[in-house]
């Protein structure tokens, strides 16, 4: 005997959907996983936040993040108490290097969502509204885009009162350009599709398309070059510390270390290799995940 | 009920203007028509004779620049909408009138769900909670035969065939339940099945709602099917108007007979069809006087200089042709 089937309610409905949309996911999770750069660059930026969480556990010397010194113990090269050698005021590199992830993450986050958040309104303003707005938003990204983003992050860093908060402002104000483009770009593209014009149809009012029906559809561009920004920011802020624009002792700031431990060189290599090292982990990580982005979610730039 | 009703809608003498760097075009030269509650009026012409601008001028949705709507009136339920306030026409779009697009797919914005979309409307013409919404949403997707109206809320557009995709649309333009439909080209990307369907929805959406439609079509076999009056435009202009039944049988401009003779007919044997001579005019320097006098087997001296006038040849048929003065 069959019993009657019940007709399928709105949950059911709801699992098909869910189940629909899994599909996709395993789709572009099989796509991630056929690339093992991409992978490697996840795996490290994962690697990255777990010490920068566990920090206080990992650090054999966590005191030695601060202000503490050990006159004793200084400059000595790695041995088995102190793994990466100590630096010029005996200070264990190891946990210095373990205490910067946190400030790296820090760097390169507060960077990113800054520019973001000054950078997309503007293109897409500028894209959507087009004809004198754009020019004047554009003439402007493009008198911040003509001086190299270094250069202009340096005077900025140097017209405010050296710290890192004030090297991350500049950054951010040397590269929302970038964004503005690239979201003009696909915003003016975005603008004549019909659903746009659908939109308009029913009454919806312009700011709510720009920002509700529009930069949805731009969310892939914008993930993707800020994943491949994230690696940048990191690297320029490390610049920044390096000339001492940027973060200022004790911070255990990678780019710091390497300009302290560049006056030790050559005997001391351990003082700045380890930093070094660090730095060009993270940032390779980085870039890694933004290239293997690009390629998922964007399927038309691969070759 | 006293007096005549007014009609739904009364386009008169509208003329829009295009400025662009190769010159400029009128793309709408003084189109008048007038639209009913519960009626379908046909408007029909070749690629290109403003059937588009038409809609977006009664909308005021032409993009300026380079277009701009320069005279005429529109009367919507007797009001002048060219004279609204931006801020009231925006009221009016889509809880009064509403378009559906000739490609659904694109219609529709891909990261939003149908269910979204349609909410959207309806909390902002009605400032409904969104939980109501929902239900809204539901039955209009009810309404327009959406197989599973349920469960297609939570569906993306990608989600949906390109059928369920212009029900989705319809039930967008009509969530709000507005009293004028404008309809542009709303089958050319379906197939004829799914055509069918969508055209027979539309009819009975009209009976079941009261809806006044717009019916932006080249295809005279949906006029015929479908409309109770139909607009015969030629370059911008109108060129034959009135009833369909009437135009039909009795074609009077030269460009609607010529339409009507490049029809291929089932019970005739096949012979070559019939086509009209020439191409359409370009409207960066359209002909002077009658707009169709180059391509027309019946031209006269008068038609190159002077604008013929709209006479009226019998009840429900108006013609824009010396022939009939």
């Amino acid at each position: 005997m069959d019993a009657p089937t019940p007709a399928p309610t709105w949950l059911d409905q709801w699992w098909v959907g869910q189940a629909a949309r899994l599909q996709g996911y395993r789709f572009a999770l099989r796509r991630f996983l056929a690339s093992p750069l991409t992978v490697t660059g996840v795996a490290v930026i994962i690697l990255l936040f777990l010490v920068a969480a566990a920090a206080p556990v990992l650090a054999p010397y966590p005191e030695d993040a601060g202000t503490t010194t050990h006159l004793a113990q200084r400059l000595q090269p790695p041995s088995r108490a102190h793994l990466l050698g100590t630096d010029d005021l005996g200070r264990d590199i190891l946990s210095r290097i373990i205490y910067g992830t946190r400030l790296t993450i820090q760097i390169g986050f507060v960077v990113t969502v800054l520019s973001l958040v000054i950078g997309v309104p503007i293109g897409a303003i500028a894209g959507f509204l087009g004809g004198k707005i754009d020019e004047a938003l554009m003439r402007t990204a493009d008198a911040f885009q003509s001086i190299p983003p270094l250069i202009l992050a340096l005077a900025v860093a140097a017209a405010l009162r050296p710290s890192i908060t004030n090297a991350m402002i500049a950054i951010s104000v040397a590269w929302w350009p970038w964004y503005s483009r690239v979201v003009r770009g696909q915003v003016l593209s975005l603008r004549e599709r019909t659903f746009v014009e659908a939109a308009r149809c029913v009454g919806v009012q312009r700011r709510r398309i720009i920002f509700s029906h529009i930069l949805p559809n731009c969310f892939s561009i914008i993930l993707v070059q800020a994943s491949l920004q994230v690696g940048n920011a990191i690297l320029t802020a490390a610049a920044l510390s390096f000339v001492g624009v940027g973060a200022q002792p004790p911070l255990p700031e990678w780019g710091l270390m390497l300009s302290v431990g560049r006056g030790f060189l050559p005997e001391v290599w351990w003082f700045v290799t380890f930093p070094g090292i660090a730095i060009f982990i993270t940032v390779l990580g980085f870039n890694l995940l933004g290239d293997g982005l690009r390629d998922i979610l964007d399927p038309r730039l691969r070759r | 009920m006293n007096g005549p009703m007014p009609p739904l809608l009364e386009v008169q003498a509208l003329r829009t203007r295009f400025e662009t760097y190769a010159g400029t075009v009128d793309a709408l030269d003084g189109v008048s028509f007038s639209l009913k509650r519960g009626e379908i009026l046909g408007l029909v012409g070749e690629t290109g004779c403003g059937k588009s601008v038409t809609a977006l001028s009664l909308m005021r949705l032409v993009p300026d620049p380079p277009g701009r709507i320069v005279g005429g009136r529109v009367l919507f339920k007797g009001q002048d909408l060219l004279a609204l306030p931006e801020r009231a026409m925006g009221h009016i779009r889509g809880r009064e009138m509403a378009m559906v697009y000739q490609e659904p797919m694109t219609a529709l914005n891909p990261v939003f769900t149908v269910g979204d979309l349609l909410s959207e409307v309806i909390i902002h013409h009605r400032g409904i909670r969104k939980a109501e919404a929902r239900g809204e949403a539901a039955e209009a997707l009810r309404l327009v035969g959406m197989p599973d109206p349920v469960g297609t809320l939570l569906r993306y557009p990608h989600e949906l065939s390109g059928g369920m995709c212009q029900r989705a649309v319809l039930a967008l333009a009509l969530v709000c339940r507005p009293d004028l439909l404008i309809a542009d080209e709303p089958t050319t990307a379906l197939d004829v099945t799914i055509q069918a369907q969508i055209l027979r929805l539309i009819r009975d959406l009209r009976t079941r709602l009261g809806l006044g439609v717009l019916l932006i079509t080249h295809d005279l076999g949906v006029v015929a099917q479908l409309c109770d009056r139909v607009a015969v435009m030629y370059a911008g202009t109108i060129v034959e108007y009135g009833a369909v039944r009437e135009i039909f049988h009795h074609p009077q401009h030269p460009y609607t007979q010529g339409l009507l003779e490049a029809l291929p007919r089932i019970q005739e044997t096949a012979s070559r069809l019939q086509a009209i001579e020439g191409t359409v005019p370009n409207l960066f320097a359209p002909p002077p006087g009658c707009r169709f006098h180059p391509r027309c087997r019946h031209a006269r001296e008068i038609c190159r200089i002077e604008r013929p006038k709209v006479i009226t040849t019998a009840p429900e048929h108006d013609v824009a042709c010396v022939l009939y003065e």
